[in-house]
């Protein structure tokens, strides 16, 4: 119990579930906040979870009739319906705009993500000053090497061509500073990442590693997601990035207009220097010509890549800026060392 | 304010209606009452800034009613009031007196006709300011002026109903209001695509991130109409006009510029006292009470004021 002397903070916290094949995990998720919300209220430490979002993505089970039974039973449970499958992103999106909380957490519907383990991320995304820290699997998640390599290469690929240090730690289970969240979710476009969007927001980004298992990949030996899916998520993920190599294309341009003068003027010397029947006829000339128009063009596609990035950044949604505040972070730090 | 008779309706009672405020939330009460009843609303003056005006005016509707509409049911809707957020103790204090004259209007024709229905408009915003999950159980917190005055009201009418045999009450606690109304107050969405059209500056008291719940006027309209004309039984805790979903200024700013296809001007006033969130539990909210989507209601309302700048 709390001492009366206690600085009371105040914060709130939304748990958005997007739903697409939840009928025998749902009850017991929502058991499991259940446990976690009531010890939070005993506490009295003025954090609460305020609502969990269970966001039906047109579900090909019993998962929506539970959803709603669920929001019945639960005033702190809200039920939301898409009109049709729009997949877990556009549904986690959709849960995160209709949520008020201070802090956003979002998980998957099938206790791979334990509930038990949201205050760890709080008190983690508190003391080290992050705006959002992500869930990093101790383990290999999902029980098969192919799976977990190929998902751990990709990660590694992006990263280095988009030049974002964050991207290998993106997961589902994930706490977001609730204004970021939002703010994120309501300019990510059809073809955006979340997560590439979240990063247009803030650079405090960290993770806590745990213990997470995907048993239902496990025990049915197939995963929520198709081949083709994952290709989708992979590609959706690399072009609504910056990529790093648009930056370069300007300078890989220049250079090879550089090589090109400097081609073309030493083409050029050797004409001249040369005997007279140890050079093709015209080849000089040619030569000369292809290399300078062929640098020239490099480069002015690089000018163009440039722009276009810049305009498909701006259709995706980057913001100019964005002000967060981040007073109540202190007192809500005191409020979590008590609690321990 | 306005009246219209619904008369001749199978299963429901003969109506003299009344609809005094016919604004953002009013316009759409009427359009509703008018599609429903089949019959158009009437207007008739009534001054708002003559005390002797408006005792003569109740005086002859009185009369009225007793001489010529004691077998039907009598509906007096309050959806007027200039006051918001802003308003002073003096503005909201006459708003008060206002609303105690029409509750006493209704409390002395309950026994001239076959029952009185009062109707009023309050405001959950003013109510709730500052307070997010808000659920039945929560206790209105008004911080200001105007939430003061218009728990006031609330009281005020309660208690008339609690004591007037033949007067029965049902008050509506609506969230964010947005619409167009040619005679009503522009709020933020209004505010935005007006300004937008104009390529003029909109300054918003709020910072992106602050959370309201908007809903869209003609929900509101259609929702108190049914009540209305149903003959509605009262009920005993205000019925809260929200969507249930909150959403950010920041997602509007996002709405309209996308709808207008152009970038806004805008001006942040991020005032300390209106930048916390508000919010209202889904479970809370009446489950007839249907509302239309931000994005659908933003389009509605571009419409209504594209139309009206032709």
């Amino acid at each position: 119990m709390n001492s009366p002397t206690r600085p009371q903070a105040r914060a709130t916290i939304s748990i958005v579930v997007p739903v697409y094949s939840g009928e025998q995990y749902l009850k017991d998720l929502v058991q499991a906040v259940l446990k976690v919300r009531s010890d939070l209220a005993a506490d009295l430490c003025g954090i609460s979870i305020e609502e969990m979002i269970l966001v039906d993505d047109a579900a090909r089970d019993g998962s929506p009739t539970l959803v709603d039974a669920l929001a019945a039973e639960y005033p702190w449970i809200v039920a939301l319906h898409m009109s049709r499958n729009y997949g877990q992103h556009a549904a986690t999106v959709a849960g995160i705009l209709h949520s008020a909380g201070d802090w956003v957490v979002t998980m998957d519907e099938d206790l791979q993500h334990r509930p038990e383990r949201i205050m760890d991320l709080l008190s983690h995304a508190v003391q080290g000053r992050s705006d959002v820290v992500y869930a990093r699997p101790l383990a290999k998640v999902h029980g098969g090497f192919w799976r977990d390599a190929s998902s751990r290469g990709f990660k590694r690929l992006a990263s280095f061509l988009t030049g974002d240090p964050n991207l290998p730690n993106y997961n589902s289970f994930r706490l977001i500073r609730g204004s970021i969240a939002r703010a994120a979710a309501s300019v990510v476009g059809h073809d955006t990442y979340f997560d590439v969007s979240l990063s247009w927001f803030t650079l405090r980004v960290s993770c806590l590693e745990m213990a997470m298992h995907d048993g239902r990949h496990v025990e049915e030996g197939k995963s929520g997601y198709s081949l083709s899916s994952l290709l989708g998520h992979a590609g959706r993920l690399i072009f609504s990035s910056h990529l790093r190599i648009l930056r370069w294309s300007i300078f890989l341009g220049l250079f090879v207009l550089l090589l090109a003068v400097l081609g073309g003027v030493t083409l050029v010397i050797l004409r001249l220097t040369s005997p007279p029947d140890t050079i093709v006829s015209g080849w000089t000339s040619i030569a000369v010509l292809v290399t300078l128009f062929s640098g020239l063009i490099v480069f002015m596609l690089g000018i163009i890549l440039q722009y276009l990035s810049t305009l498909v950044l701006k259709a995706h949604g980057k913001p100019n800026y964005f002000i967060v505040d981040r007073t109540k972070d202190d007192l809500l730090h005191l409020a979590l060392q008590s609690r321990q | 304010m306005k009246y219209l008779l619904a008369s001749d309706r199978p299963g429901q009672p003969d109506m003299l209606v009344m609809l005094f405020g016919s604004g953002t939330t009013g316009g759409p009460i009427a359009s509703a009452l008018e599609r429903q009843s089949g019959q158009k609303m009437r207007t008739v003056g009534y001054d708002w800034s003559s005390q002797v005006a408006r005792t003569d005016a109740r005086s002859d509707m009185t009369a009225c009613v007793g001489a010529k509409h004691r077998n039907r049911q009598v509906a007096i809707i309050w959806s007027a009031g200039r006051s918001g957020m802003g308003s002073t103790t003096e503005a909201m204090d006459m708003e008060v007196s206002l609303v105690r004259e029409l509750v006493d209007f209704a409390s002395d024709l309950a026994g001239l006709c076959a029952g009185v229905q009062f109707h009023l408009l309050s405001s959950a915003g003013a109510m709730f300011e500052g307070q997010a999950f808000v659920d039945n159980s929560t206790a209105p917190r008004p911080t200001r002026p105007y939430g003061v005055g218009k728990l006031a009201q609330e009281e005020y009418l309660l208690a008339a109903a609690a004591r007037v045999n033949g007067l029965v009450c049902t008050v509506y606690r609506p969230s964010s209001v947005y619409g167009f109304s040619p005679d009503g107050r522009l709020g933020l969405i209004t505010s935005l695509l007006r300004n937008g059209v104009r390529h003029t500056c909109t300054r918003i008291v709020g910072r992106k991130e602050t959370l309201r719940d908007y809903v869209y006027s003609d929900d509101i309209g259609r929702f108190v109409a049914d009540r209305v004309m149903a003959g509605a039984l009262p009920n005993d805790q205000p019925l809260l006009l929200a969507s249930g979903k909150s959403t950010t200024i920041g997602e509007i700013v996002n709405e309209v510029e996308s709808l207008l296809n152009k970038p806004l001007y805008l001006q942040y006033d991020p005032r300390p006292d209106n930048s916390d969130p508000m919010g209202f539990r889904p479970s809370a909210i009446p489950a007839d009470f249907l509302t239309t989507d931000l994005c659908t209601g933003v389009r509605r309302v571009a419409s209504s004021l594209q139309a009206s700048l032709q």
